[in-house]
């Protein structure tokens, strides 16, 4: 095997991030303290009379099919009516499900065609969000499960207590999900569920007046997709409210988070199928005491919602180009917005790369946990995020963060305000807004070895697996190497982090904050290895009035990354701000 | 035979309600009873067929009742045919269904072949059916239909179109199967097997369900391509007795001018054999032995959606028959983080030396809802798959999870 350049014997970075970011305990998470449990009524479901008013129509190309039957509305029956129905489902059927609650034994399913001949444009339309309930505990997976269909509509009913995701549709163009309710009634079980709504691997999708409440990851979760609407919804007591992972385009607007884990999660995550997200706007939401428990499953992904430190208001990880403006955001325990690159998720970013793997390499992770990935396209730093004109307020004593996340920030915070009590004199411990910025300080900082030529060190991390790479054998029927794109990894222009302006909050201090600095000085490296602010604070008391601020500007900016907006297209309907919302107010914003 | 206009039956015949809806007699002299869900308003009785296949009827896929098809020589032993266009077969290692025997045909048009395909499933032609008829036993060390109860029988029709599915329940009295489009449950209680006493729901799957397991989605394909999954070479590369001592399927195919394009048979891919009835020793005399043995259960049980073109491509587990372990360990899920379906203390899918840490082995090893693996076709656990597998990972050595 030909010799590797070597990487001139300087010590390996490895980030041992003690004090200010966490190393990872993948195992455990979340706190076991108490909640704020959101004082939202419990709204009765179980009393609903089943019920039967349909008129069916045989109009080719726009059938209505009636689901059950008035002389039977057993359950049985109503489950089997709907899966024959789907079973000669023709293009245009709209299925119209009875008004009670009726417990299915098996998950619905649909793949797109009927022996062999493409089926699309489907809907699925019950009597009420209140007034329908499909009830799929007996279905050993998913409520509901439609792939590869396009142009579909899931409107007025409600899915309860799936065992795994409540409505997945996967695979499909066009979908539009309504006045629609996924529920577990049980708080904070980790049983309940994964996904409430789930569209995955789509394109156009709008999720509007919905209901989503006690999953265990996200009540409203969209993957992998793109040409997004999420307004006007309603998400409580789930571990993540409103999720949006690895899409594009994507505006969430309108909505209510409130008594969540988390309230709106925009994460991309490195998944390793070449799907990665960047373009969301989250405005106009109202994101309400997400205190939670994380009741998450545990899991050992770094990307997982179990990760979610509860009491948290916004979160974006690793995606750019977001937009956060005109939120309220309030009463969150943690802190209110949180921004950081992956690096705080999942150390192995920075790893090493491993130079001697020899002929044992059974895939590019040998090199590096993350290699595949960022051959992939996937960049673990965030890039112009842009966070204005949100009102945030803690009320008294809401204040008490937690989060094995971020246990070592906070303990960080804790000590700095148990030394300078005047310092947060706005008396929350952890920044309102909170940004690692450790991922643009390796950006910005050229790698001191000269070999380089100045790269900077993420560049130099990945200009070292490239390396690695093209002397391996490419892997049989594996992976094609791909070398990294190292221009992900450089310099960040001025105003490409983080911005935040005219963020509000009532006669009191907003406190916006970065873990790291984001430019390299004299003493924000030692041996190698990054130093947060608040460790510098051990050698240089003086610094200890900066840590709450942002006294080098690293957030702010003259003018910051603006979105655009959404367009979901759907046959010959769009929605979203240029369209159907064009008068909005929201979207004036 | 009567032939019952499809629009008049009584929707009680089609529709499959819970178990417990319809009367049903309980075999009293075993301990065994399973309770369908058809009732029907007519006394059927078993008829000695001598028709020819209707393969018209096949194509058009339309018939209420099996027997319209004229498929088997009696209306109630769907493991028996009188056609010289059908040959029984098996598979070298089974997909796992809850111990229910399968009896499987392929009925291939007069003068059509099946052409060879190496890796893959054989191509059929147009106006091939395959049948596969589940039927549960009594004791699993009793099989043959004598002792058994029917449950189902599924058909795959090769149209020019593609492929389809078409499902059919059998009756309480074993005597006609009737089309099902949504399957349902059949409680089966008290099965013996060894020394265990079994019971549970077993689940005939709905129409729409098919495509799920028998998808091929090539890369960049819009929509996946509906394929059998049995009738591969690796699988048919072994012996069946057709009455006269054993001799290999894919040779008799060939000289029954069923299938045409076999090459040198010692060429042909070969699945490592797998049963029920395989003392350990059988299979983990060597490494070798053990991880090819391995490598057939996974890729029969799994590799249908556990592969790049399969329903689970995304997923970091991968169970694809034609990429061997050695070398491609973390390709397979060997030391990789699950994205989803974690479940506590099984912190990657598999860790090798540790099967009980390995989320491959609790997955498939339990049947706790929306954990357990596979998704769709059984209800209990593999014991003995369970174990090949326990076995293969604690066997293994290397790589080495951090």
């Amino acid at each position: 095997m030909q010799k590797i350049h070597s990487f001139g014997r300087t010590k390996p970075i490895v980030m041992a991030m003690t004090m200010a970011v966490a190393a990872i305990a993948l195992t455990a998470c979340g706190g076991s303290s108490s909640s704020k449990s959101s004082s939202e009524e419990k709204p009765n479901f179980t009393d609903v009379a089943k019920a039967f008013d349909c008129e069916p129509s045989s109009t080719q190309g726009k059938r209505v099919i009636c689901i059950g039957s008035a002389d039977d509305l057993s359950d049985a029956n109503v489950q089997n009516s709907l899966t024959e129905a789907l079973a000669m489902a023709e293009t245009g059927d709209t299925f119209v499900l009875p008004q009670g609650r009726y417990n299915f034994k098996n998950t619905i399913e649909f793949n797109g065609a009927v022996d062999g001949v493409e089926v699309s444009n489907l809907t699925f339309r019950g009597a009420g969000m209140k007034k329908t309930i499909i009830d799929t505990n007996g279905a050993s997976a998913d409520g509901f499960l439609i792939n590869d269909t396009n142009n579909l509509v899931f409107e007025d009913f409600g899915i309860y207590e799936s065992n795994n995701n409540a409505l997945k549709v996967k695979g499909s163009d066009g979908v539009i999900i309504r006045r629609l309710a996924t529920v577990w009634e049980t708080d904070f079980k980790s049983t309940n569920g994964a996904y409430g709504v789930y569209p995955v691997e789509c394109k156009n999708i709008l999720i509007e007046d919905s209901f989503v409440q006690g999953s265990a990851d996200a009540g409203i979760y969209v993957g992998q997709s793109e040409d997004i609407v999420v307004r006007n919804n309603i998400a409580i007591k789930n571990v993540a409210g409103i999720e949006i992972e690895n899409s594009k385009r994507a505006d969430v607007y309108g909505n209510t988070a409130k008594g969540n884990t988390g309230g709106i999660l925009i994460f991309d995550l490195p998944i390793g199928n070449g799907i990665y997200g960047a373009g969301v706007r989250v405005f106009d939401n109202e994101v309400i005491a997400n205190n939670a428990p994380n009741f998450a499953n545990k899991s050992a992904f770094a990307g997982g919602v179990h990760i979610v430190p509860p009491g948290t208001g916004v979160i974006v990880l690793s995606t750019s180009d977001v937009e956060i403006y005109n939120n309220i955001i309030k009463d969150h325990q943690t802190t209110s917005i949180a921004v950081s690159s992956y690096i705080l998720a999942d150390e192995n970013v920075v790893a090493t790369p491993k130079e001697d793997v020899g002929d044992g390499v059974n895939s590019y992770g040998d090199i590096h946990p993350l290699a595949t990935t960022f051959m992939d396209g996937w960049s673990p730093l965030v890039r112009n995020i842009n966070i204005h004109d949100n009102t945030i307020s803690v009320a008294d004593g809401i204040d008490n963060p937690e989060g094995e996340l971020i246990s070592e920030i906070i303990a960080g915070y804790k000590t700095l305000h148990s030394l300078y009590p005047d310092i947060a004199n706005g008396k929350v411990t952890v920044p309102h807004i909170l940004y690692d910025g450790v991922g643009e300080l390796l950006a910005n900082t050229p790698h001191p070895d000269p070999v380089f030529g100045g790269a900077s060190i993420m560049q130099a991390l990945v200009l070292g697996i490239n390396q690695i790479a093209t002397s391996v054998a490419t892997l049989p029927d594996t992976e094609m190497f791909t070398p990294i794109d190292v221009s992900l990894f450089g310099a960040y222009p001025p105003e490409g982090g983080v911005c935040q302006s005219k963020n509000g909050i009532d006669n009191r201090t907003l406190f916006a904050a970065s873990v790291f600095e984001t430019q390299p000085t004299q003493n924000n490296f030692k041996d190698g290895e990054p130093l947060s602010k608040l460790e510098q604070l051990q050698s240089d008391f003086s610094f200890a009035w900066s840590i709450m601020d942002d006294p080098s500007g690293v957030m702010s900016c003259a003018s910051g990354y603006t979105g655009s907006p959404a367009t979901v297209t759907f046959g010959d309907n769009k929605y979203g701000c240029l369209e159907d919302d064009l008068e909005n107010d929201s979207c004036a914003l | 035979m009567k032939h019952i206009n499809a629009l008049v039956l009584p929707l009680t015949v089609l529709l499959l309600s819970a178990c417990g809806g319809s009367s049903d007699k309980e075999k009293t002299d075993t301990a065994f009873t399973s309770k369908t869900y058809i009732t029907e308003q007519e006394e059927l009785t078993c008829t000695d067929s001598s028709q020819p296949v209707n393969w018209e009827k096949v194509l058009e896929a339309k018939a209420t009742k099996l027997s319209e098809y004229n498929l088997f020589s009696n209306t109630c032993d769907p493991s028996q045919t009188d056609s010289a266009q059908a040959l029984p077969y098996d598979l070298s290692v089974m997909l796992f269904t809850d111990y229910a025997s399968k009896y499987r045909f392929v009925f291939i048009p007069e003068g059509e072949t099946a052409t060879f395909v190496a890796t893959e499933a054989l191509e059929f032609p147009t106006g091939t059916v395959i049948t596969k008829t589940f039927a549960m036993p009594a004791d699993t060390a009793k099989r043959g239909l004598q002792e058994e109860k029917l449950i189902e029988t599924r058909l795959l029709i090769k149209r020019d179109t593609g492929w389809i599915a078409r499902n059919y329940v059998w009756n309480q009295s074993g005597t006609e199967a009737f089309r099902s489009l949504s399957g349902g449950p059949v409680t089966v209680k008290n099965l013996k097997h060894g020394v265990d006493k079994l019971s549970f729901t077993y689940s005939v799957p709905s129409e729409q369900q098919c495509l799920t397991c028998h998808q091929f989605k090539e890369k960049g394909a819009d929509k996946p391509e509906f394929r059998p999954l049995g009738p591969k070479a690796r699988f048919l590369n072994s012996d069946y007795d057709y009455g006269h001592g054993p001799k290999n399927q894919l040779t008799k195919w060939f000289e029954e001018g069923m299938l045409t394009g076999l090459p040198e048979i010692s060429t042909v891919q070969k699945a490592t054999p797998f049963n029920d009835d395989m003392l350990p020793s059988a299979y983990n005399g060597t490494q070798e032995l053990l991880t090819a043995t391995a490598k057939s259960w996974l890729d029969i049980n799994c590799g249908h959606c556990h592969r790049h073109e399969g329903q689970a491509s995304n997923t970091a587990f991968r169970a694809d028959f034609n990429i061997p372990w050695d070398g491609n360990e973390a390709w397979h899920g060997a030391c990789q983080v699950p994205i989803s379906g974690a479940a506590a203390g099984s912190s990657k899918i598999i860790v090798p030396g540790n099967a009980d840490t390995s989320l491959l082995y609790n997955r498939m090893h339990s049947t706790d809802s929306g954990l357990s693996m596979p998704s769709l076709g059984r209800a209990i656990i593999h014991v003995e798959g369970s174990a090949l597998i326990k076995t293969w990972i604690n066997s293994l050595s290397r790589p080495t999870c951090e």
